[in-house]
């Protein structure tokens, strides 16, 4: 019988989802093909795949018992979700950034930057927060070409490598939130199938992360 | 003029017709048939309220979510943040006579801003009671059987009741100095033990309870086990939990779960607190617990503990 539903996100945290479940005896069918919900090799866990803004509302509504977003993501929708575990992968960066030939922090005739992102939340309260007025411009993609196309000054993206950034002549500013990879649940369901969670939980802290080196990721904004 | 469309209404509210507005009378029928029988008057507070009425009983930050406008001499008034708020306020001027506990009731809609959060529900029907005047275990018990009659009036059998109480973790985050106590109630909020063992890694006495109190939940055994490990001044909030469950009946008692993490409205509750989960709601369908302080604030000072149940979350759960 399903207990607990977990919400996993397309896209880069996919694949080290599936195997840090796997370790944790909930390997997801391979053979899903395009179902919507997936066996898992537990026969009391099944996965769902969303995209990966949408887990964090997926669990928060109780859709999903459980999930696994980026912290980056949860921040910026501020979802009310209980967050037990760093799941130690996915590690990346939200950053500041802006073309390296360009001044920064100040624009030159006192012109009010305008930063593109897909993370309005995040941005609106870290300029806020640091006393800096910008004017906030939502894109859903291709943030870093936003000012080559001079649609803004500034972005605020996900960083990894940062090689993405340099091909375009940006350079990172400044670190909003250092991210990674967390396991979110449902509030009302961890009381609910208390049981399962509990379960679930152990597993998961007890395969650990495959021996990658846990980084620290912040858990709130940087100011 | 401005022109809208006829059919626009504001995010967060709702028309209810048929049978989602059947469903919600049937629920409030029962609860306040319940109600009535157990002896609790039913009181019609205002809709709106200046807006001190409700800051000065759930604090500064009920201030961002009430839902204000001017009145004609400028006074600012509020919608109905909650009944307790408006209970306390006539309980200490028309009721400031009365003898012996006071047992009131209310049914009805509240009103809350929810920031940031386009299209969530900006009202709520709600029903629930106040029992004033009476502390000690006996309150306790009847508000939380109350609550099970309640919840048991709306149809549902697969429910339960998580309560706590305030003081168990008090001397753990009273140990420690902000902002690491917001912080830690924070972690704790979110069941965090990873962040919450880093920062009180090495230190000892009350506050290194609080990498083992907060995850304590279950039965009565589960408290029966932690008494030993808890501090010294968190023993009188288990021993009531643990008096609370000699109380109930086998029946109450299968409804029933301590849980011992939950920070939420620490700055509220004096003593027992709990949430009511449902089964097929992703959230609480409603909560309560004992508030000894919330009366002082309109000056009359006595105990007081109460519940409230979200009919709108009970309504949509799958029948």
């Amino acid at each position: 019988m399903i207990r607990l539903r977990v919400a996993l996100a397309k896209g880069r945290l996919y694949q080290p989802s599936v195997e840090r479940f796997s370790r944790a005896g909930a390997a997801p069918a391979s053979d899903a093909g395009r179902r919507l919900l997936i066996p898992s090799s537990d026969p009391a866990i099944e996965f769902l795949v969303v995209k990966p803004g949408d887990v964090p509302v997926y669990v928060e509504s109780g859709a999903a018992d459980l999930g696994v977003t980026g912290t980056d993501v949860l921040r910026e929708t501020n979802a009310d979700v209980l967050e037990p575990l760093e799941l130690g992968f996915g590690f990346c960066r939200l950053v500041v950034a802006s073309p390296a030939a360009a001044p920064y922090p100040l624009l030159p005739g006192g012109i009010t930057a305008r930063v593109a992102t897909k993370y309005p939340r995040l941005a609106q309260s870290y300029f806020g927060g640091a006393g800096r007025p910008v004017d906030i411009i939502q894109v859903n993609g291709s943030v870093e070409v936003a000012p080559l196309l001079g649609l803004s000054h500034w972005i605020v993206d996900l960083v990894d490598t940062g090689n993405t950034l340099r091909a375009n002549g940006l350079v990172e500013r400044q670190t909003i939130l250092t991210c990674g990879a967390i396991l979110v649940a449902n509030r009302a369901s961890q009381k609910l199938k208390l049981d399962a969670y509990l379960d679930l939980m152990d597993r998961m802290e007890h395969s650990g992360n495959g021996g990658a080196q846990g980084q620290r990721i912040s858990r709130e904004p940087d100011r | 003029m401005l022109r809208s469309p006829i059919a626009a209404t504001p995010p967060g509210s709702l028309d209810l017709t048929g049978e989602a507005a059947r469903r919600r009378r049937r629920l409030q029928r029962e609860a306040v048939a319940v109600l009535e029988r157990s002896g609790y008057e039913e009181l019609l507070p205002p809709t709106f309220e200046y807006e001190d009425v409700f800051l000065r009983a759930g604090g500064a930050g009920v201030a961002e979510r009430l839902v204000r406008f001017p009145d004609r001499d400028g006074r600012i008034l509020a919608l109905r943040y909650d009944f307790t708020a408006s209970i306390a306020r006539v309980a200490s001027t028309t009721f400031a006579g009365a003898n012996g506990p006071l047992r009131l009731s209310y049914s009805g809609r509240v009103y809350r801003q929810e920031p940031e959060r386009g299209g969530r529900p900006r009202e709520t029907l709600q029903v629930g009671a106040e029992l004033l005047g009476q502390d000690g275990l006996a309150a306790d018990v009847e508000i939380v059987r109350l609550t099970l009659a309640l919840v048991r009036s709306a149809g549902l059998s697969d429910f339960q009741l998580n309560l706590g109480h305030a003081g168990v973790l008090a001397p753990g985050l009273g140990a420690v100095e902000e902002p690491l106590r917001g912080e830690l109630r924070r972690w704790i909020d979110r069941k965090d033990r990873a962040s919450l063992c880093r920062a009180l890694d090495g230190l000892d006495g009350d506050a290194g309870s609080l990498t083992l109190l907060p995850f304590v939940i279950g039965r009565r055994e589960a408290l029966e086990r932690v008494l030993g490990a808890a501090p010294h001044a968190a023993t009188p909030g288990l021993r009531h939990l643990l008096a609370l469950d000699s109380a109930l009946t086998q029946e109450e008692r299968s409804h029933v779960v301590y849980d011992l993490g939950e920070v939420r409205g620490l700055d509220y509750y004096t003593g027992i607190h709990f949430e009511v989960y449902v089964s097929g709601a992703g959230r609480a369908a409603g909560a309560g617990g004992r508030y000894d302080e919330l009366m002082a604030r309109f000056g009359r000072p006595m105990p007081a503990v109460g519940l409230s149940l979200d009919l709108d979350t009970i309504a949509e759960v799958p029948e």
